[in-house]
């Protein structure tokens, strides 16, 4: 444990801190906005990451109602069924595991960004104590310490005793995961997201009121640069008023919840990134016999399989 | 689904595993007479009678009291102020309360002052009461709390030391890495320092110099100027106030070395003693021994610096030394008080009394005070989600 521990500062969370400290003194020791920046420069050079993950998602959903198709069909032959899916993958030119490795890896970066920005507000003097042993012996770093937790009318140390924050993290949250939601397919599954749709920025605009403010300017940005990327991946996906049909209806394409790319917009409303995707990535590949096939505008591109559910 | 729900189920875990250490508190020791007063780490001030904790009589005897009787006053890193027949006692919330010191029962029915978060013990100097709250420096009656500046003294950063006053001049260090010299009369600045680092704790006068612990080494400066007489760089935190004594000057540093400086000249009179500790507190000197606390309480030879003994007490030390008349009396993080007989042999324990069985910190965060709501609606959320769950799977059955 002790090893996996030094492993863990030395590789992630010490280098996060200290450049966190470092990006602090160029920006007029200012924290908030070195908050936003510093989580800018995260998720731009996690960008392909990221990218991969919503491709390898994207591309995922698009098949789901296949996948569903073929459950059906073997409920009984289990190894039939397996074989099924990954020859449907495999035709599809999709890893089953392709989203959640881009994932994983992002994880202990999110992990250690979380607790840089938590131990460098240091607000006890417990917390400052314990700070030092984590700095770089630079004088550079040790003279900015303690950071100053002043940002607009808030201390990043407390919460905002506004709502201004606690609504900015619940709509930004409520926006990306919307952007994301899928709406075909399991009704299971639907319901989840459904539930997933509103718990999440409700917890997190709970947790605004509670966790100190400069946590939640972290969640913010993170949210707002998140929309950002969703939207050029996949333009505005669930937030679109396209007409979905609900699941289990058939559709005259003729495969039931499989959403449509082309209702209640132009496809110049697009993103030109999104166009330009639709039909060229792995995930957006077309299956024959299915409602990707050229010239069928379903596939692939924004929002395959992530419409929202209104009529 | 599952991709999708991981990382939320991982934020989820991380929100609950690393959130910030709340403030916990815990104070050195304050000395009056027979009776030895103290802030557990539990938001508890003791006031204990030094011949009935040696008698081992039970808690609390004649004399002795804690406040408050039931529940916590919040974290209290402030050393409690007897003065007189009254104790002062300053929270991290920020409120200062005085207290009646042969009962301990609070005086009034209000605090006497609220403001931001006290970390330094309040000092009474010529019938002036002076707090340091937040990043201000307030001047406040002591009998009524009223403040008796025009405004207070406001630093760029907080204040964690106490005051030291002398004569005419307050000389205080904040964590904005500036001492400062004010005028008692109005708190208005004489002089300020910059130093290289942060300064956490009290700086020390003696012999026209003014010293003090800051994050990039030990200062001196000359008192009634402001000017620079040495600096001891240090890549080591110092946090403690330093003590002088006959000239020198001692201090601890967070990476375990005691130090011994001539006060006028900053020349080190000895190699620096290595220990297994990280210091945080002030050195105290009790029978020719100067006393350090840190994971156990050492004592050095001051002209020398040879290393006599270290006594472990249990667990760290949670605050200042305080030595009277060959006595040293100190607080560690087991709750625990203890009175140490000092000699250059060995300190023998003449008593010791844990304040209350420890309970570990509650709450998510340093802010934590309506967690349990918190915690209500976290499983009101589960109830939510089994409940969507289930009519998911109705959904899917039929």
């Amino acid at each position: 444990m002790g090893l996996l521990s030094t492993l863990w500062n030395e590789a992630f969370f010490q280098p996060m801190l200290n450049g966190l400290i470092l990006l602090y003194s160029l920006l007029l020791q200012n924290f908030g906005l070195t908050i936003i920046l510093f989580t800018v420069l995260i998720r731009l050079v996690m960008l392909p990451l990221t990218l991969k993950q919503l491709q390898s998602t994207k591309a995922m959903t698009a098949v789901q109602s296949k996948v569903l198709e073929l459950q059906k069909k073997y409920a009984r032959d289990k190894k039939r069924l397996a074989e099924e899916q990954m020859k449907l993958y495999k035709e599809a030119g999709i890893s089953p595991t392709g989203c959640l490795w881009p994932m994983l890896l992002q994880i202990p970066i999110w992990i250690a960004l979380y607790q840089a920005i938590l131990k460098g507000l240091a607000a006890t003097p417990e917390e400052l104590q314990s700070l030092s042993g984590y700095l770089y012996s630079s004088s550079f770093v040790q003279g900015m310490v303690p950071l100053r937790g002043e940002f607009l009318w808030l201390n990043l140390a407390v919460p905002d005793p506004t709502l201004v924050l606690p609504l900015l993290v619940g709509v930004s949250m409520w926006v990306q995961q919307k952007m994301v939601t899928t709406t075909g397919g399991d009704p299971r599954q639907q319901s989840m997201n459904r539930f997933m749709l509103w718990m999440m920025p409700m917890m997190f605009a709970l947790f605004t009121f509670q966790f100190a403010s400069g946590l939640a300017i972290y969640w913010a940005a993170s949210n707002i640069i998140g929309i950002v990327i969703q939207y050029f991946v996949t333009g505005w996906g669930g937030l679109r008023r396209s007409a979905i049909p609900p699941a289990g209806k058939k559709v005259a394409n003729g495969t039931a919840g499989i959403p449509r790319q082309d209702s209640g917009r132009s496809d110049r409303d697009r993103p030109g990134k999104a166009r330009a995707q639709e039909g060229r990535g792995r995930g957006n590949r077309p299956l024959k016999g299915t409602p990707g096939a050229p010239g069928d505008r379903n596939a692939g591109g924004p929002g395959a399989g992530e419409s929202p559910p209104r009529p | 689904m599952t991709s999708r729900l991981l990382p939320f189920l991982l934020l989820g875990l991380l929100l609950l595993s690393c959130t910030s250490a709340p403030a916990r508190g815990g104070s050195g020791a304050a000395v009056a007479g027979e009776r030895v007063l103290v802030a557990s780490a539990e938001g508890k001030v003791f006031a204990l009678d030094a011949g009935a904790r040696s008698r081992g009589l039970p808690f609390p005897a004649p004399g002795e009291w804690a406040f408050p009787e039931n529940g916590s006053a919040g974290a209290i890193y402030a050393a409690p102020l007897a003065q007189g027949e009254r104790v002062y006692v300053a929270s991290y919330q920020g409120q200062l309360s005085a207290l009646d010191g042969l009962t301990g029962k609070a005086l009034g029915d209000k605090a006497l002052f609220k403001g931001e978060a006290v970390v330094g013990a309040p000092v009474l100097e010529g019938g002036v009461l002076y707090l340091a709250s937040g990043s201000k420096l307030f001047a406040l009656n002591p009998l009524t709390g009223q403040p008796l500046w025009p405004k207070p003294f406001q630093a760029g950063n907080r204040i964690w030391g106490s005051p030291v006053v002398a004569g005419e001049t307050i000389y205080l260090g904040s964590l904005d890495h500036h001492i400062y010299a004010l005028r008692t009369k109005d708190g208005s600045l004489i002089w300020e320092y910059k130093a290289g680092g942060a300064i956490a704790s009290s700086p020390t006068l003696g012999e026209g110099g003014l010293f003090f612990s800051a994050f990039d080494g030990l200062y001196a400066l000359e008192a009634e100027t402001g000017s620079l007489r040495w600096h001891l760089p240090s890549r080591s935190w110092f946090w403690g106030r330093p003590l002088f004594w006959q000239g020198k000057v001692f201090a601890g540093s967070q990476e375990g070395r005691i130090y011994g400086l001539e006060a006028r000249t900053g020349k080190q009179l000895w190699e620096p003693v290595s220990t297994g500790g990280s210091f945080n507190f002030a050195p105290a000197l009790g029978e020719g021994v100067l006393l350090i606390g840190s994971d156990r309480v050492y004592a050095l030879d001051p002209e020398g610096g040879q290393l006599l003994w270290a006594r472990e007490l249990g667990a760290p030390v949670a605050g200042d030394l305080v030595a009277v008349e060959g006595v040293a009396y100190v607080q560690a993080k087991n709750l625990t008080v203890f009175a140490l007989n000092v000699k250059r042999e060995g300190a023998e324990v003449l008593w010791s009394f844990t304040l209350e069985e420890r309970v570990p910190p509650s709450g998510p965060s340093s802010n934590s005070s309506n967690w349990p709501l918190y915690l209500v609606l976290g499983a009101g959320l589960l109830v939510v989600f089994y409940l969507a769950l289930r009519r998911g799977s109705r959904g899917a059955g039929k």
